[in-house]
């Protein structure tokens, strides 16, 4: 068991999400930054699929009821266990009564705004639709289909075999960067509904930085930058969306859909984030700006294939060292 | 202010009360050793130059694998340990990185950094010397 003693809004138990459902009207959750999520699943040799607790508001404190091996991945949030600083995307063991304590993010090289809390053999809530997800809308999956509340005991395994601790990964951001005028920036393919927008709106797309609006969580990003108008007013019936299409509601500020979209919307859609870039939308902090990389669809392809060549590296050499009896202390 | 060397008699006889067997206490001229073996403490005084020739040697730790060296962890702006600063047995003074994996350097005792001798960032091979350490002095035997 882990005993959640501080927690601010929003923390929620999430795997790598609920697919396969949207024909039920169930939307995907799972994290936001699924590449943060899989790093701290490999560092302690979980199911690939294992679910942690996605923290986006600090600070946020745990105690371990147990003895565990464990790993926060995602933004750096100077954690500390007891009073000890540790390290960042590292695996660490805990004895049973200590206490984890995440601060608010730092500036660092690599901007993020969302932890990840992983544990040896993932946060053991039920399977719900096949998958450990919150879904927050649903209000089922994850803890009691609920954000984490001070005092909430979360189910941990029993102590497994598998994990190590006393090594690292390297965070994806730092070696995956992909800027535009040196603007964090994401590969998006043109929507159905790119072509009736005006040339103006299009160079607006792909040539201005976009500012993330507080009005941005895990259902969608509001976005503020140039307006973006249709050639002639667009009235669509409401049809399916999946999380990475950008929507352009009257107003002309786009809605980028994040892991908590509903499964269907009726606004014009004049692009889609790639599945592949929506881990670093997931850390880009409120306030920050984003820029629009026009991407074909093999492009798209490729860059998927290269987070997955970085997850299965990752997994090998993780495995390579602790078969080769790494460290334990 | 008073002189610890002053109150060597004191200082024996609270010392003949205690289980310690040791105690060392240092000024730049000179370190006075007070053992206590059973009944009876004995007294040794050495002189400053004596004292730093005394001093354990420097103890270089080494790369454990091939891998690009890092003074600091890539999140961190601040090498993990500089030069003259202490450290605790089995605390990570820098990294390893081997592709997206990342190793601890390790500290094999506690003590003092005197030098680091890879560059952050520098490819080096397995056995490379990385620091140069002075074990602490609790850590004498």
């Amino acid at each position: 068991m882990i005993e959640v003693l501080s927690a601010g809004a929003l923390a929620t138990v999430q795997d790598l999400g609920r697919t396969g459902s949207l024909n039920l009207g169930v939307g995907w959750s799972g994290a936001m930054d699924p590449l943060a999520l899989a790093a701290g699943n490999i560092l302690l040799r979980n199911d690939e699929n294992a679910a942690g607790i996605e923290i986006p508001v600090f600070p946020f404190r745990v105690r371990f009821a147990r003895s565990t091996v464990f790993a926060v991945t995602g933004a750096d949030c100077a954690p500390r266990l007891d009073d000890r600083p540790i390290l960042p995307w590292w695996a660490q063991c805990a004895e049973a009564g200590q206490v984890l304590s995440l601060a608010v993010p730092k500036k660092a090289n690599w901007q993020a705004s969302r932890a990840y809390l992983c544990i040896a053999g993932g946060i053991d809530v039920p399977l719900v639709l096949g998958s450990r997800s919150t879904q927050l809308r649903g209000a089922f999956g994850g803890h009691q289909g609920r954000p984490l509340h001070e005092g909430d005991v979360v189910p941990i395994p029993g102590p497994g075999r598998q994990a190590r601790s006393g090594f690292g990964l390297i965070p994806p951001g730092l070696v995956l960067p992909f800027e535009a005028d040196g603007v964090p920036a994401v590969r998006v393919l043109p929507a159905a509904e790119y072509e009736c927008f005006t040339p103006a709106s299009h160079d607006a797309l792909w040539s201005t930085p976009w500012k993330i609006t507080p009005q941005s969580n895990r259902y969608g990003y509001r976005l503020a930058g140039s307006e973006l108008k249709p050639v002639r007013p667009l009235e669509l019936r409401s049809h399916g969306i999946v999380p990475g299409v950008i929507q352009v509601p009257h107003g002309g500020q786009p809605i980028i859909q994040m892991r908590d979209a509903q499964p269907s919307g009726g606004y014009p859609k004049i692009g889609t984030v790639v599945e592949a870039d929506l881990w670093r939308l997931g850390q880009a902090p409120i306030g920050s700006h984003v820029r629009f990389v026009r991407c074909s669809w093999d492009q798209a392809l490729d860059a998927l294939a290269e987070t997955r060549r970085w997850v299965a590296n990752a997994r090998r050499l993780v495995e390579l060292h602790c078969s080769h009896g790494g460290s334990d202390d | 202010m008073t002189d610890a060397f002053d109150h060597v008699d004191q200082l024996c006889a609270w010392l003949a009360r205690t289980d310690i067997g040791l105690l060392e206490l240092k000024s730049p001229s000179q370190t006075l050793r007070l053992l206590h073996e059973g009944t009876a403490v004995a007294v040794q005084t050495v002189d400053g130059a004596e004292a730093i020739r005394q001093q354990p040697p420097a103890l270089i730790v080494r790369a454990s694998a091939p891998g690009a060296f890092l003074c600091r962890h890539p999140l961190r702006e601040r090498a993990t340990i500089a030069t003259g600063e202490e450290f605790h047995a089995g605390d990570p003074l820098g990294f390893l990185q081997v592709g997206p994996l990342l190793l601890p350097v390790l500290a094999p005792l506690a003590g003092t950094v005197t030098d680091v001798l890879a560059r952050h960032g520098t490819i080096v091979g397995y056995g490379a010397p990385l620091f140069a350490l002075q074990p602490g002095i609790d850590k004498e035997p």
